[in-house]
């Protein structure tokens, strides 16, 4: 039935889009952590999503699903700072910090949230859509 | 109407028709089936306007929604009208074929 | 002769409407789901025209009572969905290629889903008066 379909569709796309957050999350809560267990400061973290074909769909490869093929960590330029007082801090007294930056990570909150809703009210409107079309087999 | 006309008994109306010519000829009103000829003529009228009112407005060649389902409902009660003049004309002829001759 | 709904214009017009109100929500699916994916473009298509051919198809067919396709309600044999195209172009375009615009798909989401409520309650309509022409024709 198409109605599963496009919520197969949908959950895709909240399920993407809040693995999004959870990274976004991450890089806003370790934007100020300088030391990882793989050494030196944390790296931004970010989602790559990629078109997730239907299996066994009849509509044909136009309707499809999302799906996040890797997460990659940012190759940006961490940043520095003077300051040889702090433990982390290297023989010419720079610490290096996370190459996050807070603006940055809210404005992809912002969006990535509202991507998540747009895929709650396909939902929702798939929903509505299927209890119009059961109705018409209550007519009397 | 053809389904209709496929479903209801139009021809126990004949004789209603001599009839209703018998009783109102006298006042020249109109005929018993000839309400009901043009109760039938209104609904049809009714549905095609209302099924191309529907599809104006989902093929977006009209915008108000109201008009479509204003004619939708026009049609209805028209479909509604005729039944009950249907109604009204057959238990008078099954009335008047009651009567003792 | 028993077949009175797939006589019923009305009905068969919004059952046209209602295929294409479903195939476009699915394609708004799609889109919403991709809004960040790389390289990604609007699939769309034009709702007014594509109904507006079906029912002039429908019409010129006139009412043929045989119905050997199983799939009768669901798509009429002889009719394909449209096929789709990219309606935003490069105006939405973004840096990673995508050019979904969030805006456009949630308000033709509500759009569509109206017109499918709208057609099944003229479907309703149109089958609660054959109900009761049957019921009423049968006293």
């Amino acid at each position: 039935m198409s109605f599963n379909d496009i919520n197969s569709i949908a959950s895709s796309g909240m399920a993407a889009q809040r693995l999004r957050v959870q990274l976004i999350a991450a890089n806003i809560a370790n934007s100020e952590t300088t030391k990882t267990p793989e050494g030196g400061p944390f790296r931004r973290k970010d989602a790559v999503f990629r078109v997730m074909p239907l299996q066994g769909s009849s509509s044909g490869p136009e309707m499809a699903g999302v799906q996040v093929s890797k997460v990659v960590s940012s190759t940006e330029p961490f940043i520095s700072k003077y300051d040889p007082s702090h433990p982390d801090a290297n023989a010419e007294g720079v610490v290096l910090y996370p190459n996050v930056n807070p603006v940055e990570e809210m404005v992809n909150l912002t969006e990535a949230s509202r991507a998540f809703e747009a895929n709650v009210s396909v939902v929702r409107a798939a929903r509505t859509m299927a209890l119009s079309a059961m109705d018409i087999l209550r007519v009397q | 109407m053809d389904p209709l006309q496929s479903l209801t008994p139009i021809s126990p109306l004949q004789p209603l028709m001599e009839q209703g010519k018998a009783s109102t000829e006298a006042q020249g009103g109109t005929h018993f089936s000839d309400l009901l000829k043009q109760a039938m003529q209104e609904v049809s009228e009714a549905e095609h306007s209302a099924d191309q009112e529907a599809r104006n407005l989902m093929s977006g060649e009209a915008t108000d929604m109201h008009s479509a389902i204003l004619a939708v409902q026009k049609a209805d009660v028209s479909f509604q009208m005729m039944m009950a003049v249907r109604s009204k004309l057959i238990s008078a002829y099954q009335e008047v074929m009651r009567m003792p001759m | 002769m028993f077949d009175l709904i797939s006589s019923n214009p009305m009905i068969q017009a919004m059952d046209r409407s209602m295929t294409l109100a479903t195939r476009r929500t699915e394609l708004i699916a799609s889109n919403l789901a991709n809004i960040d994916t790389p390289g990604y473009r609007t699939q769309d298509f034009d709702f007014n025209e594509a109904l507006k051919t079906e029912l002039a198809r429908m019409d010129s067919q006139q009412t043929s009572l045989v119905r050997t396709h199983p799939q009768h309600m669901a798509s009429t044999p002889g009719s394909s969905l449209p096929p789709t195209v990219d309606p935003v172009g490069p105006a939405y375009e973004r840096n990673d290629g995508n050019d979904v615009s969030l805006d456009r798909e949630s308000m033709l989401l509500a759009r569509t889903q109206q017109n499918y409520q709208l057609s099944s309650n003229f479907v309703q309509t149109e089958l609660r008066k054959i109900t009761s022409m049957i019921r009423e024709g049968s006293r």
